[in-house]
């Protein structure tokens, strides 16, 4: 049977606010390696739903459709 | 016949020893792995954790835990990581080479290939080097609080799964378990 036993016992660790921030930070990582890996389909949605729906975007994503309504224009 | 390329699915860890320890003392690893595609070890940590008497979880965990060997650049960079850490003034251990197992998990999580994923690490000087390298992190009772805030585990087993790695001697302190429960609890910051 092996001895088993903790790793640096006497170590200062993280504080709650900190694990807090963690758990965000984690939080983000994961939905940004999500929406990176998530497969796109095609949705035919009234305009004024769509209009709705970018009201709720964040600067991240209100950036992506810009880019995307530029290249459009320009095309 | 050569091996086609590995397709790169979810997020993966990069787990320094004292995360992986208390998922192992807590019976958590199965929440590492609903969490993360992969677990990645240097092998200064993997040596860690037979020293403390975690072989026989390590071979029951590999894979997805996966040990990984640093080149012989990134063993000197992980030697100037180390460094830093002694130095810290959150650090109570001025011996360099006892840090090595934290400066090699923070230099593995710098490789390109991890730009995307998390170091999971515990201690406090550590922690803030790496942070410094711009490196995204977590400490287990972080991971703790996103399961509970994802639905895989209660508020109450958080609390069970802290106070069972400080029964063990993990370093988590008794207001500490009690804020993270009340957080998770509440879900909102104390």
């Amino acid at each position: 049977m092996e001895q088993k036993s903790a790793h640096e016992p006497t170590e200062q660790v993280m504080s709650a606010s900190d694990v807090w921030s963690d758990a965000i930070q984690l939080a983000e990582v994961l939905r940004q390696n999500l929406r990176k890996s998530e497969p796109m389909v095609q949705l035919q949605i009234p305009f004024s739903l769509f209009l709705s729906a970018v009201e709720e975007f964040d600067r991240d994503e209100l950036v992506l459709l810009r880019r995307r309504v530029e290249e459009r224009l320009a095309a | 016949m050569a091996q086609p390329p590995k397709v790169r699915m979810g997020t993966y860890a990069v787990c320094n020893t004292g995360p992986l320890i208390s998922a192992f003392q807590s019976d958590s690893f199965w929440l590492f792995v609903q969490i993360f595609a992969e677990i990645h070890i240097s092998s200064v940590c993997t040596g860690e954790l037979i020293r403390h008497g975690w072989e026989t979880d390590v071979q029951t965990a590999t894979p997805p835990l996966v040990i990984v060997t640093l080149t012989t650049n990134e063993e000197q960079h992980a030697y100037t990581i180390a460094q830093q850490i002694a130095r810290h003034p959150a650090n109570n251990d001025p011996i360099i080479e006892n840090h090595m197992g934290e400066a090699q998990a923070i230099t593995l999580a710098l490789r390109a290939e991890h730009q995307g994923d998390v170091l999971l690490l515990d201690e406090l000087a550590a922690r803030a080097v790496a942070q410094q390298q711009g490196v995204k992190l977590s400490g287990f009772p972080g991971v703790l609080l996103l399961a509970v805030q994802t639905g895989l585990i209660t508020a109450e087993e958080l609390k069970r799964r802290l106070e069972r790695c400080r029964q063990q001697g993990t370093h988590y302190g008794s207001a500490l378990i009690q804020q993270v429960y009340e957080m998770a609890r509440q879900n909102r910051r104390q």
